[in-house]
């Protein structure tokens, strides 16, 4: 692991880290991943995965509407800028 | 109850209340918002509800309508939440009142609430110290005498620990069994809504009421309490127990001699895969972290930096500023060991040792009822750098954790006071058994000391 992997990973993850970041974080990133490679001592040759521990049930509901005007208020009262009903947001398209 | 149902009886005692809860909270900082009067305001107006009047608090990662919903972040600081967790839902149904928000570790990632953009919360028993994490101000706030019960999460131990920090009752209910709508999400497998209280049987009434399906958590799932196998439960513990504290070492071994006193047999056992629990536990945890907090980008709601050109740009500053040391630490290890090229290596090593630790534990389950273990290795530490590091809090988890990677429900209970500060211990029951478990912890708890909160509750203090 060195700079240039924590650098890559931020860039993935949308974060824009200053140099002073980058220092103060690179010294427990290395520490962590170096704590997790205890993991190579375990033999988990025969076992599957655990996703999540209620994997293979599906619950489904109705597919109903919500229409509580006074919810939908508080929600958009959330946003900065409404036009009607709608969220004015940035443009996110070039 | 009846104390704490007259703080809440009419708008002249909310105002009193709101009062005495802003001045008696100045020196903790448990709570990020009070509002009594505007919590009765939500909750069921028939009095004859089986929780009617009783005010309660609500970690800020929680959501609770017309309120704070920060989750201990900058990135949300201007968010109200516009509708109630189902938890709470049920709750203020119930006719609870909630008297307001509390503190937390950021997003509920840390293990002593000074990893919350809003200044720390001080441990009730002595100010020096944390109240434990990341549902410290839900611990604090109860531990305070403030409020009689609250709602936590806990991902990693998150409501067990600062519990025990605190000298009060944490519960971890079963995963599928509390409805996690309306809990803002960090690490969605492991976590759930747990409950804090110094009063076994409010919490027990509590979880009864918050328990149960939700059409809008499909993790959610009925049950058929689990009863007990034989009249003498069998206790299973660690034949080895490492590296901790003089105090909790104590506090241990008088657990130890309760069950004996209470006539319980006791079984003991070895745990192959605790080694690698904190490594997988992590592992898992950051890649979920790193998938969940992608969506604060500034866009729809919460912050939005100020000065950027492009959209991408506005969406990174957002996060840099938004984001704290320790949040910005987990997503970056989270993204790396997602990354392909590494996901064979961390992630579904990670989730191998989940299904090892999984096994072993229901192996441990077919011989015995609960399993009993400390919470953390010591008690409240200092707040500060002459604490604990982050990294050793994070390896400190390793008691906790467990009962999060295998689903299982777990409470942790004061089992008594050493060098002035409470002890915690923790029992562990199989999945669904939740009601048992608690059932196992009434009646051990005839056989251990207790724990007298340091101060009077603000029941006993406002007279009329």
């Amino acid at each position: 692991m060195d700079r240039q992997d924590l650098k890559a990973a931020a860039d993935l993850a949308m974060l824009d880290l200053t140099e002073e970041e980058l220092e103060l974080l690179v010294g427990e990133f290395a520490q962590m991943l170096e704590y997790m490679s205890v993991m190579d001592g375990a033999d988990t040759s025969d076992l599957e995965v655990t996703t999540h521990i209620l994997a293979g049930e599906t619950v489904l509901r109705e597919d109903e509407a919500i229409s509580d005007a006074r919810q939908r208020s508080l929600l958009l009262k959330q946003s900065r800028e409404t036009s009607g009903s709608a969220i004015h947001i940035p443009r996110v398209l070039p | 109850m009846k104390q704490w149902k007259k703080l809440t009886r009419d708008p002249r005692s909310l105002e009193r209340y709101r009062e005495s809860l802003t001045a008696h909270d100045k020196p903790i900082h448990s709570f990020l918002e009070i509002d009594p009067v505007l919590g009765s305001s939500l909750s069921a107006s028939d009095k004859s509800g089986p929780l009617a009047g009783i005010p309660f608090s609500i970690k800020d990662n929680i959501a609770l309508e017309g309120f704070s919903y920060t989750c201990g972040s900058k990135i949300l600081e201007p968010l109200r939440a516009p509708y109630s967790a189902t938890a709470v839902k049920r709750l203020l149904d119930a006719g609870a009142v909630p008297a307001g928000k509390t503190n937390l570790d950021e997003f509920g990632m840390g293990s002593s609430t000074e990893q919350s953009a809003y200044g720390t919360t001080r441990n009730p028993w002595s100010l020096e110290m944390v109240p434990g994490g990341s549902s410290g101000g839900s611990a604090a706030s109860v531990a305070a005498g403030l409020v009689p019960f609250s709602l936590g999460s806990d991902t990693g131990g998150s409501v067990r620990q600062p519990a025990a920090f605190c000298g009060i009752y944490g519960f971890k209910p079963t995963y599928g069994r509390v409805s996690r709508y309306g809990l803002a999400a960090y690490a969605s497998s492991l976590e759930t809504i747990g409950i804090l209280s110094a009063d076994l049987n409010l919490l027990r009434r509590v979880f009864s009421q918050i328990q149960g399906p939700d059409v809008h958590d499909q993790t959610t799932r009925s049950s058929t309490p689990l009863t007990g196998n034989s009249d003498v439960p069998t206790v299973a513990v660690l034949s080895r127990v490492e590296g901790l504290s003089d105090e909790v070492q104590w506090g241990y071994d008088q657990t130890l001699e309760a069950i004996s006193r209470a006539g319980w047999n006791i079984r003991k056992f070895d745990l192959a895969s605790l080694e690698y629990a904190v490594s997988a536990y992590y592992t898992i945890a950051m890649a979920e972290a790193s998938s969940n907090l992608a969506r604060y980008t500034g866009i729809r709601y919460g912050l939005r930096s100020e000065h950027a050109a492009s959209q991408e740009e506005m969406v990174r500053r957002t996060r840099d500023e938004g984001f704290g040391q320790e949040v910005k630490l987990r997503i970056l290890l989270g993204t790396y060991v997602l990354r392909s090229g590494f996901q064979e290596q961390y992630y579904v090593k990670a989730q191998k040792i989940r299904t090892l630790i999984k096994q072993e534990l229901q192996g441990i389950f077919n011989g015995s009822d609960v399993i009993m273990m400390p919470v953390f290795p010591v008690q409240a530490f200092k707040i500060g750098s002459s604490g604990l590091s982050s990294m050793q809090q994070k390896v400190a988890d390793r008691y906790t954790l467990l009962a999060n990677l295998a689903g299982c429900c777990a409470v942790s209970f004061p089992c008594g006071v050493a060098s002035g500060l409470p002890v915690g211990m923790q029992l562990l029951a199989p999945g669904m058994a939740d009601e048992l478990l608690l059932d196992r912890l009434e009646e051990l708890m005839r056989y251990l000391p207790g724990v007298t909160l340091p101060k009077p509750t603000l029941a006993e203090v406002i007279h009329d």
